[in-house]
């Protein structure tokens, strides 16, 4: 994924360490997104665990526990719907910056 | 032969031309920066125009998921993952004290609608009674009239 993320930046003459600042920014973004729309389908308990995984980045993990969420279709929707439009919009403004 | 006079490499916007802001921003931002084709987009270098971009989509973003938090925090759900995530999410802007107030608001959010729950709940409590003691009262007063006429008025 970073190596996408570093092809936005080629030619703009953006440092190594800038670039994985701007990587880890936009993750928090799409998780943070993903939160929103999971956050009814989570009991206090699970909410808790989720809270824990992300203060440990144990992003593995997250990935297993927000896919287990989620049947293999909600979560292609979501991804289509809530995530890839964010994608695609930091592309655009990267590319045009 | 004439020597043509190369052009100056930078350029210095002279100041006062515009009181609006993004006209004095403009001009602060192209003192003593390179300026190769001398318009307003050529204001910020490459990095500078990255970086502006880069914080616009994350303050966009950030805010919409900060006030979905804040609801969902207020509702009661995702207290705990709401909070690690606007701490989480600050840390892209360690400077800013927004999110931590956005947070103290959700948990106030919390306790005010538990508290606005419970005061509705005895609100309407009070009201049944104020309502029953009425209606009990209007029915001693019944009584009580129909007792009055049946020992007096015969």
């Amino acid at each position: 994924m970073l190596d996408d993320f570093k092809e936005l930046f080629r030619d703009k003459n953006i440092p190594e360490g800038t670039i994985a600042k701007y990587a880890d920014d936009f993750s928090k973004i799409v998780l943070g997104t993903i939160y929103t729309d999971m956050v009814e389908r989570l009991t206090p308990e699970e909410d808790q665990q989720f809270a824990a995984l992300l203060k440990e980045r144990k992003f593995d993990e997250l990935t297993v526990f927000v896919k287990a969420k989620y049947t293999d279709e909600d979560f292609a929707k979501l991804l289509e719907t809530k995530i890839s439009p964010i994608a695609d919009e930091y592309v655009q403004m990267m590319t045009a910056a | 032969m004439r020597v043509m006079k190369k052009p100056p490499k930078f350029e210095v916007i002279e100041g006062g031309k515009s009181e609006s802001f993004e006209d004095r921003h403009i001009e602060d931002t192209t003192r003593g920066v390179e300026s190769p084709e001398s318009d307003i987009e050529s204001a910020y270098t490459p990095e500078q125009a990255v970086e502006k971009a880069h914080q616009g989509f994350i303050a966009k973003h950030r805010a919409k998921i900060e006030a979905v938090a804040m609801v969902a925090a207020a509702a009661g759900i995702g207290v705990v993952g709401g909070q690690q995530i606007m701490q989480w999410l600050q840390e892209s802007d360690p400077g800013s004290m927004r999110t931590m107030t956005i947070g103290a608001q959700a948990l106030f959010g919390a306790i005010t609608m538990s508290t606005v729950g419970t005061l509705s709940g005895m609100a309407m409590n009070k009201i049944r009674n104020k309502f029953t003691d009425r209606r009990a009262r209007e029915e001693l007063n019944q009584k009580q009239r129909e007792e009055f006429r049946r020992n007096y008025t015969a």
